[in-house]
């Protein structure tokens, strides 16, 4: 049953030609396999990573981009704003001074035209006033009146003595 | 009844050739495995897929086994491990065949192999620490304890040959003796047993201690 012979050499011989070529043919492929794979899912790790970083500096610019662009319009519109605001003033205080203007113009001719009116009124008052008193004249001194009238007026030259020759 | 190898002839005529089935049934083993890595390595692309698994997965498999033991040298022993994992295992499968003797279960297989590994044990130790480093490592602690670790070092392959070898034939003869107790459908699953299980773990033993072995000369 345990029988040291020859067959122990040939049994080593099994053994290192099976090493040999399972070396060669199993051995080796799958290490040089395995580590293909690993050096690609290291570079495709890298590469994952590279383009990750680039793509957050991508964002990290646009988003910058983003808030310089806001930052813009917001200033665009602030202006506006300013400006319009300015304008709309000025439109403001020139339509003001424009209306302040006609009105003072107007004023004047509302207190020329109320002189002149006066004016005519005054005239008119006085010819109407010698007028009427024309006409009351006129209407009340009658003959006999008229002549009553005359012989007081005589009568009271007489009283002061204006006629009379001194 | 008579367990172990069986001369079948002689090569060439001459005594000192026998040619045992254990030797045969080896020559078929490594003939068979060969066709098999190559079967599976046939067509190796970097996505993977049906035999190339298996064949990553035995190689990853055995690597695993080595590296922690072996730190950063898993892929320098690789093949001396895997292919002691890979010989030793398919021949103690091979016994489950009928009509073929396990190769290790001749010791001239299983001594064979451990004098290998006991070859390797020594050069490694003697890299790590230098000829004279090394041989001087059996003299520690103290010089008195010098043919005691000479004597535990020598007793390794025959420890390691012998325990292999003992569990396949122990394994042949408990089978045989049910064979002849009983009827031939009974023994099946023992037979199952003893040629799968324990000569997978055989074999995951006899590979295990060999980088143990290694692993002990290089500390």
């Amino acid at each position: 049953m345990v029988n040291i012979n020859t067959t122990m050499l040939w049994q080593l011989i099994n053994f290192f030609v099976l090493l040999f070529l399972l070396r060669k043919f199993l051995y080796s492929p799958i290490k040089d396999m395995l580590d293909q794979r690993a050096a690609q899912i290291n570079g495709d790790l890298d590469d994952a990573e590279a383009r990750r970083k680039e793509a957050e500096e991508l964002k990290a610019k646009y988003e910058q981009k983003l808030k310089d662009a806001r930052g813009e319009a917001q200033e665009i519109v602030d202006n506006a704003e300013t400006r319009a605001n300015k304008k709309a003033k000025d439109i403001i205080n020139k339509a003001e001074e424009r209306a302040e203007n006609l009105k003072a113009k107007k004023l004047e001719e509302i207190e020329q035209a109320k002189k002149e009116a006066a004016a005519e009124l005054r005239d008119s008052i006085a010819d109407y006033t010698v007028l009427a008193a024309n006409k009351l004249i006129q209407e009340q001194l009658d003959q006999k009146t008229h002549q009553k009238m005359i012989m007081d007026f005589i009568d009271q030259l007489d009283e002061e003595k204006l006629g009379e020759l001194q | 009844m008579n367990p172990g190898p069986q001369i079948q002839f002689y090569l060439f005529g001459k005594d000192y050739l026998p040619v045992t089935d254990t030797l045969l049934v080896g020559w078929l083993s490594v003939i068979i495995i060969l066709i098999l890595a190559k079967y599976l390595t046939s067509s190796l692309s970097i996505r993977p897929k049906g035999k190339q698994n298996i064949a990553e997965m035995i190689v990853e498999l055995i690597y695993k086994q080595i590296e922690p033991m072996l730190p950063g040298e898993g892929w320098r022993f690789l093949p001396f491990i895997a292919t002691i994992f890979i010989y030793v295992g398919f021949s103690n499968l091979i016994g489950l065949v009928p009509g073929l003797t396990s190769p290790t279960g001749d010791l001239n297989t299983t001594l064979g192999l451990a004098l290998v590994v006991f070859v390797v044990v020594q050069y490694e130790g003697m890299r790590e620490y230098g000829v004279w480093g090394y041989i001087k490592g059996f003299a520690e602690p103290v010089i008195f304890l010098l043919p005691i670790n000479v004597i535990g070092e020598l007793a390794k392959p025959i420890s390691h040959s012998f325990r292999l070898f003992g569990n396949v034939v122990g394994g042949g003869i408990i089978i045989t003796l049910i064979y002849q107790a009983a009827p031939p459908l009974i023994p099946v699953p023992l037979h199952a047993w003893f040629d799968f299980f324990v000569g997978m773990i055989q074999a995951l033993i006899f590979g295990m201690v060999a980088i143990a072995y290694i692993s002990v000369a290089k500390s």
